[in-house]
């Protein structure tokens, strides 16, 4: 499971690259990016949810 | 060991105050696009200094536009606007290349510039009032820090795997075999013209007879050899004709190290030449610092365009053409620099690779300004019709002096699109791109040494052994087809060629 884990985090972070023309890649780029979006979402989530349960329990009192 | 507990608390503590409250996002996602495209084309743009400039601008704007923002909001929201912008201008060009020239909304059909930069704009304008009347913005602030940061270390680790290749590859040092040699020394000029055909595969493929020039180079003494290239990449072809042989390493970096150290300058500075090399816009031959003198008629870097064709610019440079338009400059430059060094003192070696008739396509067969960065038949042409044109104008002025040059005008391979080239070839695509101009002015009625097939890797063993004595044996014609996705996984297309 860690090992198919590593595989995909090394996909995202080893971009491919053609060799004579440059290119824009944009379509590892976005994968990068969604990808770093989850994972600050989880790290932010992680920092702020003592407040996050706080603030749903309080919707819900 | 108290003490260090209490260090890491204090550090872990700060760190998180600074993810809450201060926005560092804005400089991170400035520098995230820049590096990406620079670590994204690294077999191409080895080259820090093409990095330099765009990185430097893009932090600049950012920094200028928080610094603006947070005189009239605090310095969170003010972050938070800057960083929507930056990834609304960087993010813009990724999609409007991905989508058609018009999108129809209600059987409607609108520019999709024009439609994108309105929906852009809406956008923006939504969130910026977001922005403005939000009560909090921490959370919002932590989670751009740490998404920015993440980004960040993975260009980091893409990068460090990136050096760790470089480093790797040595290159073996020059290996010169200089004769005793005291006779008369020709200038030598060495011109590739990217992408130039050769003249049947123009009737064939584009439907024109290129007469005029093959007529004036046989008239003006050139042997036209039937040729075709040993390699179908740049860099490939060039570090195996200035080197005269096959390639023997199967690493871009350090094929392009040989065709900048390549053994055919090396030996002729032996020689006492003046190596000039031309900057072109494109790897390999973008620099060289093991030339003597370099020309350099570039502006705009093809890193600058590429950064430029992913911004919210390109629409406006689509129409404007302002920097792309750039390459006329460079052209116009390249063709009167090389006439301007034919007075320039002697013996010198000078190599030009001249990226025309390669796209995009700004002149018309008589110079007149076109625009076109589509790889279509016609602009081919037309681009190529002129630097005949030019380069004949450039002999012309070569060839007007007592103690004739060497010329050699070669092309590094054929014509084809990038889409063909990340393909499996087919055999039309193998003829295309492996026949070449090849064409040689040897002065002293040597040409009989030449012949009908030569290859280059060939060339200059010719030119060494007829001018500077030396006893180069002429190794077997071979060519080898490779796609730009797999460089070195060459097909051995010798025989294919024969027959297609």
């Amino acid at each position: 499971m860690n090992k198919k884990i590593a595989l995909i985090i090394a996909a995202v972070i080893l971009l491919p690259s053609a060799y004579a023309y440059l290119d824009p890649g944009s379509g590892s780029m976005l994968i990068q990016i969604i990808f770093g979006s989850i994972l600050g979402a989880l790290f932010t989530l992680k920092m702020y949810w003592k407040k996050i349960v706080k603030y749903i329990k309080r919707l819900f009192r | 060991m108290g003490d260090n507990k209490k260090g890491a608390v204090y550090i872990i503590r700060t760190a998180t105050e600074i993810m809450k409250q201060w926005a560092i996002h804005p400089f991170l996602f400035a520098i995230y696009p820049i590096v990406y495209l620079y670590l994204h084309n690294l077999d191409i743009i080895v080259d820090l200094t093409d990095v330099l400039a765009p990185l430097i601008i893009s932090i600049a704007i950012s920094a200028i536009l928080l610094l603006a923002l947070s005189f009239f909001i605090n310095k969170q929201k003010a972050g938070l606007i800057t960083t929507t912008a930056l990834i609304q201008f960087y993010s813009f060009g990724h999609i409007y290349s991905s989508i058609g020239n018009y999108v129809h909304v209600f059987e409607i059909g609108f520019n999709k510039g024009m439609l994108l930069l309105f929906f852009y704009a809406i956008t923006f304008i939504l969130i910026l009032i977001i922005i403005v009347r939000a009560k909090k913005t921490v959370m919002a602030n932590t989670f751009l820090n740490l998404t920015s940061i993440i980004l960040i270390i993975m260009l980091l680790s893409n990068f460090a795997i990136a050096i760790s290749n470089i480093k790797t590859q040595q290159l073996p040092p020059t290996n010169i075999h200089k004769s005793d040699f005291s006779g008369i020394k020709p200038d030598i000029y060495y011109i590739i013209l990217d992408e130039h055909a050769r003249f049947d595969v123009l009737t064939q493929e584009y439907g024109y007879k290129s007469t005029e020039f093959i007529d004036y180079l046989n008239n003006k003494g050139f042997y036209v050899a039937n040729s075709t290239s040993n390699y179908a990449i740049t860099s490939l072809s060039l570090a195996s004709s200035l080197n005269m042989d096959y390639l023997d390493n199967t690493n871009v970096f350090t094929t392009i190290e040989q065709a900048r150290n390549n053994e055919v300058a090396a030996l002729l500075k032996e020689y006492d030449y003046t190596f000039f090399h031309f900057r072109s816009p494109w790897r390999p031959t973008n620099q060289n610092r093991y030339a003597d003198k370099e020309i350099d008629c570039i502006r705009v870097t093809r890193f600058m365009m590429l950064v430029t064709q992913t911004t919210m610019i390109i629409p406006f440079e689509d129409h404007f053409h302002l920097l792309e338009g750039d390459k006329r400059r460079y052209l116009k430059c390249v063709f009167s620099s090389l006439i301007d060094l034919a007075d320039q003192d002697q013996p010198k070696f000078v190599f030009a690779h001249i990226m025309a008739p390669h796209e995009p396509y700004v002149y018309g067969q008589d110079g007149e300004y076109v625009f076109s960065r589509d790889e279509d038949d016609e602009g081919y042409v037309n681009q190529l019709i002129y630097t005949d044109k030019e380069i004949m104008k450039v002999i012309d002025k070569l060839l007007d002096t007592d103690q004739k040059p060497i010329i050699i005008i070669q092309s590094d391979h054929g014509p084809a699109t990038f889409e063909s080239m990340i393909r499996d070839p087919t055999d039309d695509l193998v003829r295309n791109r492996m026949k070449i101009l090849n064409a040689y002015y040897l002065p002293g009625n040597i040409t009989g040494e030449l012949y009908e097939t030569i290859t280059p890797v060939n060339t200059f063993r010719i030119v060494f052994n007829n001018y500077f004595g030396a006893e180069y044996e002429m190794i077997e014609d071979k060519n080898y087809f490779s796609r730009y996705d797999q460089p070195f996984n060459f097909s051995d297309v010798t025989d294919k060629l024969k027959d297609i």
